[in-house]
């Protein structure tokens, strides 16, 4: 019985310590998963996007410039003269049709490819452009979403990551002087540089906006842009110049929380719709 | 004992099958799903990093180990 009983202790120890290393095993195997998506990502955008240094310093420029005292009217500005697109996303897409833009924004690490699975909704979750298994995944939207931003509103989702890629850094939105001192990021299409300027950034909950909301119905909208402007989170912060209305056409850049179940949202309407080569 | 040993060292295969990472992707129950999956839930895909799962499950794991011992240790004063 003696006996019995100490085989019995052995074998939890035994047990306890294998599964241990296995988590232990797991943590480093997901750290150095994260950490070469990272250098997966600053290849591609070395390759597809090396243009887009010349667009950061226009882009900071425009920063330094803006007047954020003033009230806009927020219907897209229609640019007709082409500008040169900084993005090689025909190569990209030809590597994976499912890459269909680049989203930047100035002085964070959001510098990435945007896909959208047609055959599973949150397949680049847990996947990379290579369609490989990846805990950063890619920035993606769902099928809800038409690839041409024009949507009333266009969810994109990306990681939270514990090294600061993926959308880790919408939290410098957190940040009332980052807030203020950064009002625009950019979308890049095939043909188009779609500029948004960022209507605010706060704590949401975990509802799933473009199920939740039915977006055609002008009412929901309105409550949504109303929500936009004023929202119900104590951490949050609004840009008051910025007028909405039921022709604006927002982009709403979600992530996970550090803590709890909450997801962080920063908002961007379009301002300046710029046809590109 | 080696029954207790080889059940338990099975379950732990099946464990780590099902984690996405060490799933194979070529495997037949990935292929066989032909209906595209869309995503209606009414929560937004979790795009968390966090480890509090596989940080609480060491702390278990290494909290049993040690209270094991220590009755293996009086068990054979």
């Amino acid at each position: 019985m003696q006996k019995s009983k100490k085989g019995v202790l052995i074998a939890v120890i035994v047990i306890c310590a294998l599964v241990a290393l296995g988590a232990c095993g797991f943590l480093v195997y997901k750290t150095i998963n994260s950490d070469a998506g990272e250098q997966t990502y600053d290849n591609i955008a070395s390759s597809f996007a090396s243009n887009l240094d010349a667009e950061k310093t226009t882009a900071a420029q425009e920063e330094t410039t803006a007047a954020p005292a003033e009230t806009k009217v927020t219907k897209p500005e229609v640019d007709t003269d082409t500008t040169e697109n900084p993005v090689n996303l025909a190569e990209l897409s030809a590597m994976n049709p499912d890459i269909y833009a680049w989203i930047y924004i100035p002085d964070t690490n959001v510098n990435y490819p945007v896909a959208q699975s047609d055959e599973d909704d949150n397949f680049y979750l847990e996947h990379d452009v290579y369609k490989n298994y990846s805990f950063p995944g890619t920035i993606y939207s769902q099928a809800c979403n038409s690839l041409s931003f024009n949507d009333r509103v266009t969810v994109l989702y990306g990681h939270n990551m514990l090294n600061g890629s993926m959308f880790a850094t919408l939290h410098n939105f957190s940040d009332e002087t980052f807030f203020n001192e950064h009002p625009y990021f950019y979308i890049y299409t095939a043909d188009r540089k779609l500029t948004y300027e960022v209507v605010s950034a706060f704590e949401y909950d975990s509802r799933h906006i473009m199920n939740s909301f039915d977006f055609k119905d002008d009412a929901v909208f309105q409550e949504w842009l109303d929500e936009a402007k004023s929202p119900r989170s104590v951490n949050s912060n609004v840009r008051d110049s910025v007028n909405l209305s039921l022709d604006s056409k927002l982009v709403v850049l979600s992530t996970c929380l550090n803590y709890g179940d909450g997801r962080y949202l920063v908002q961007g309407v379009l301002v300046n719709d710029e046809k590109t080569e | 004992m080696k029954k207790i040993f080889a059940a338990l060292a099975a379950t732990a295969i099946m464990a780590f099958s099902v984690v996405p990472a060490f799933a194979s992707v070529d495997s037949p129950v990935a292929t066989t799903a032909t209906s595209p999956k869309k995503d209606n839930p009414k929560d937004s895909p979790k795009t968390g990093s966090s480890d509090i799962a596989v940080y609480s499950v060491i702390a278990l794991s290494l909290t049993a180990c040690g209270a094991a011992s220590v009755a293996l240790a009086k068990s054979r004063k």
